[in-house]
């Protein structure tokens, strides 16, 4: 009777808990889907930019975008496409306002992870593994974080989403990248080639919260390090053939399909 | 060293400004929130942005400047899907009462923000929410 009731309980609580590391037994695991939040209330996806602490540039350095306060350049679609222009200026009737790029991407960062190095509203996977870690985006794009205890190579051509080596402390992932192509950082800050950045992947005791912890480091660009944080919760669950899934990872911007490619388009008006 | 640096770094701000950008949204005012209540008239479930018509008819109390049909400009499919919509949230000629950014050039554009369900409660359409319904 004891044995059952051990069982049963042992069963439940398996079904219950966070997932956990192999052989880690008090590890709660990344691993999985997630999907970024607001707990500020920002009210627009632009929003979400304007909370960041604006970073601290050394004089005569320029601020990159989505700086301060400011809307826009960080927006929400986050597909990367090459120049926009952020012009209120009314297109002529009948004339989208869409411009996008052909394709969406580029290949200016979608591919090799740059998104992933600042996930928008787009869902994010980790898969654990034990010398490295991947993260992915369903927008696209795949960082490589080596926790096998290597170091960063001595030649290495600079990407956007740079060279990541990573270690756990606790349930804490600890990432640290350098390498990375010259280019903006939220909150008005910017990156060269000696730009350093340290993401913590802190999960909250359930398993069910990850806030990444971004710090940026480069003594020739800031006069102190520029921090800021991302909040994210477990994506949700679909039922799916009596099994509870996540969402697939889908690739949904096709700039040369004429659908995809449009956007509001004031319609013929019935009543003026 | 500095100068050229600025240099440097200005140029590849220039280059790929509005990297998180499919498309600009300056011509929606994000500042403001209008509510709208009106029939859908055109429904597309679709990528990268969901889309359809909201027709709004004149009657008691509704403001002159709302009346006409409106393109209602969403997420994408997966992100609206994660805040609760699926593709049979409306269909056309369903009534419906949402919130949404306005053009600033007065055109009959909106940037959705939520729908409010005849519950009151919200289906929002991307992960911003309003100062009143945050997750702490």
């Amino acid at each position: 009777m004891k044995l059952r009731v051990v069982l049963v309980v042992t069963l439940l609580w398996s079904f219950a808990a966070p997932p956990m590391v192999q052989g880690q037994s008090s590890k709660i695991r990344l691993e999985g889907d997630w999907v970024r939040i607001d707990p500020d209330g920002v009210g627009s996806f632009g929003g979400l930019n304007g909370v960041i602490p604006p970073a601290q540039l050394l004089p005569g350095v320029s601020a990159g975008g989505g700086g301060g306060r400011g809307r826009g350049g960080g927006g929400r679609g986050g597909r990367g496409a090459p120049p926009v222009s952020e012009s209120a200026t009314p297109n002529p009737e009948g004339v989208p306002y869409i411009v996008v790029a052909q394709p969406c991407f580029g290949g200016v960062g979608r591919s090799n992870g740059a998104l992933l190095v600042s996930p928008d509203s787009g869902g994010v996977h980790f898969v654990e593994h034990k010398d490295e870690v991947i993260f992915a985006g369903e927008r696209g794009g795949v960082r490589h974080i080596y926790t096998d205890g290597r170091s960063h190579p001595n030649v290495w051509t600079p990407t956007p989403a740079g060279h990541s080596v990573g270690r756990y402390d606790g349930s804490t992932l600890i990432v640290e990248t350098s390498g990375f192509t010259p280019g903006m950082v939220p909150g008005g800050g910017v990156r060269t080639s000696e730009t350093r950045l340290v993401e913590r992947f802190e999960m909250s005791p359930d398993g069910n919260r990850l806030t990444i912890t971004y710090t940026w480091e480069d003594p020739k660009v800031y006069q102190k390090p520029h921090v800021y944080r991302y909040y994210f919760e477990r994506a949700p669950t679909v039922e799916s053939k009596g099994t509870k899934v996540s969402y697939a990872l889908e690739e949904w911007c096709d700039a040369g399909d004429p659908i995809e490619k449009q956007s509001i388009i004031p319609p013929k008006q019935i009543i003026k | 060293m500095s100068r050229r640096l600025g240099l440097m770094i200005v140029s590849v701000a220039l280059a790929s400004v509005s990297v998180g950008a499919h498309h600009s949204f300056a011509m929606f005012d994000m500042e403001k929130n209008v509510e709208y209540s009106g029939v859908i008239t055109e429904w597309k479930w679709q990528n990268p942005h969901v889309h359809f018509n909201v027709l709004v008819k004149p009657g008691a109390g509704v403001d002159q400047k709302i009346i006409g049909t409106w393109d209602v400009e969403g997420g994408s499919i997966n992100i609206m899907s994660r805040q609760g919509w699926t593709r049979a949230s409306y269909k056309v000629g369903d009534p419906i009462r949402l919130v949404g950014h306005p053009m600033k050039d007065g055109s009959k554009g909106i940037s959705l923000f939520y729908a409010i369900r005849p519950d009151g409660s919200r289906l929002y359409h991307d992960i911003a929410r309003p100062k009143d319904d945050v997750k702490k």
